[in-house]
């Protein structure tokens, strides 16, 4: 009598011990494939960030290189010849001020001239969409383009 | 109080039951591991084909700003 229930005590232990095991095999692999995620998560974030910082340092160079280049050659005023030129548009005295300043790059301004079309806005608003000048800079641009218009008028 | 060939019955009901059970627990877990390490697979697919393209990228970024410190030395030399 006692023999039975003795051996039904022991196969729901048998039992009890293969369902914890087989559930927490079941956890450990869980837990290692999301660790494998995050890395290779880990991994592309790093690399983003990497590539991040290297675009800002290149386009930091640029600008160096530019603002370099401009003041050797020294500072482009308008000339007397284009003192009559009322029709250059302000966007491009704003983007040769920009470039002249080294605030953007070539490159960043034939992105801005190509999106000027797509954007429907002018100069500044897409440089300033494009994260490429602040608010300030932008306000200083417009000042500037105003005084040389001035200049012009007189 | 139940007899001996009684208890024996029960003994191996339970055992079929138990048996039963693990193996479908055993099932539904693998079945959860399948599917999680295939989606793992995937998505680390995915980021080993984005880190590839990223590393290319540092690659050409860090021969951009070689040259340009080269364009820069010469400007302030």
């Amino acid at each position: 009598m006692i023999l039975p229930i003795i051996i039904l005590i022991v196969i729901v232990g048998v039992f009890l011990f293969i369902y914890q095991m087989i559930s927490q095999n079941k956890i450990f692999k869980l837990n290692a494939l999301a660790s494998q995620k995050k890395t290779a998560k880990s991994k592309y974030e790093f690399m983003m960030d990497q590539t991040k910082m290297l675009k800002k340092e290149c386009e930091e160079k640029e600008r160096q290189l530019t603002t370099l280049r401009n003041n050797q050659e020294g500072i482009k005023t308008i000339s007397l010849e284009d003192l009559d030129i009322e029709d250059i548009d302000e966007n491009e005295k704003v983007s040769r001020y920009l470039i002249q300043e080294g605030k953007i790059t070539m490159e960043q301004n034939e992105k801005v001239l190509q999106k000027m079309n797509i954007l429907q806005m002018d100069y500044l608003g897409v440089c300033m969409t494009l994260g490429f000048i602040n608010l300030d800079t932008a306000k200083k641009a417009i000042k500037i383009n105003k005084i040389i218009s001035r200049t012009i008028a007189f | 109080m139940l007899d001996s060939s009684t208890l024996y019955l029960i003994m191996a009901m339970t055992g079929f039951v138990s048996v039963a059970v693990v193996m479908i627990h055993q099932y539904n877990c693998s079945e959860v591991i399948n599917r999680k390490h295939n989606e793992v697979e995937n998505t680390c697919q995915q980021f080993a084909k984005k880190i590839e393209l990223l590393e290319q990228g540092i690659v050409d970024l860090k021969v951009q700003i070689e040259e340009l410190d080269e364009k820069l030395d010469t400007f302030q030399a």
